[in-house]
């Protein structure tokens, strides 16, 4: 996949600028999920998306192969953009949508619902580079070298600051919430 | 947690998550027309360039003697052919 991609960026810098669509196929959904579980937010998350893959053709002969796979140049590139939409925005703006369970008037799937969207709300709350690193690695599911990299931070302190993501999701989980676990 | 379970299936959830069927058309097209606009930039700056180099007037100059030039040559060349 890594060699295909070098390919692909070797082509699209070469001038065939429709092989970039490939890696567009390729790698928008795991960019934009990022992007979604970051901000919580479809329509900013699409804009972020597009942002990211016009930045990444735009700089493309900057990337390096070598230093880090096109999907984790790619987050590299969406966590600072995510970063800074979430400075930029008052707390009022910022609206975490859920994906909420299939609609379903059982007592079963209205209590998933209520504690999907506290888990969200607690997501939410949680520091912006502890959001990070555990969309990444949860969601994600992006090894910890990768996150290292896209987080400029060292191995320890990916592990540190997810540790403390869970910890903290726990503790901002409502009181009746962490009272049934 | 509550419950692990639920835990796994909002992460699931979250895992599935998907962009519109249109994005990836929307991405292409900015960066076509992103591409067209670097192009143009380009060309601008090189304008721009040769203006301030003052490399545009010597350059309308020459060109301007070449065409002013050309009746001359032709005259010169059908000269040749002329027997006084």
């Amino acid at each position: 996949m890594e060699a295909e991609d070098r390919q692909i960026v070797a082509k699209v810098v070469d001038g065939a600028t429709s092989e970039y669509r490939r890696l567009v196929d390729r790698y928008q959904q795991p960019v934009f999920r990022f992007t979604c579980n970051m901000l919580g937010n479809r329509h900013d998350a699409e804009d972020i998306t597009q942002d990211v893959f016009v930045a990444a053709f735009g700089n493309l002969r900057s990337y390096d192969a070598k230093r880090s796979a096109f999907l984790t140049w790619l987050l590299t590139i969406a966590r600072n953009r995510c970063v800074n939409r979430w400075k930029r925005k008052t707390p009022e703006s910022t609206t975490f949508e859920s994906n909420e369970p299939i609609a379903n008037d059982s007592h079963d799937s209205v209590l998933r619902k209520e504690f999907w969207k506290e888990l969200d709300a607690a997501l939410k709350e949680l520091p912006l580079e502890q959001r990070s690193v555990f969309v990444l690695a949860e969601i994600e599911q992006q090894p910890y070298a990768e996150i290292a990299i896209i987080e400029n931070v060292s191995l320890g302190t990916v592990k540190s600051r997810l540790h403390r993501a869970k910890q903290r999701l726990r503790r901002l989980l409502p009181e009746h919430a962490r009272e049934a676990s | 947690m509550r419950d692990e379970q639920e835990y796994q299936d909002w992460l699931a959830n979250k895992q599935n998550v998907q962009p519109s069927i249109e994005l990836t058309d929307q991405i292409m097209d900015t960066v076509v027309e992103q591409q067209v606009l670097q192009r143009a930039t380009l060309l601008l700056r090189t304008l721009v360039w040769l203006e301030r180099t003052r490399l545009a007037p010597y350059m309308a100059c020459s060109m301007a003697l070449l065409v002013g030039a050309i009746p001359f040559l032709y005259l010169a060349h059908v000269a040749q052919f002329i027997a006084y």
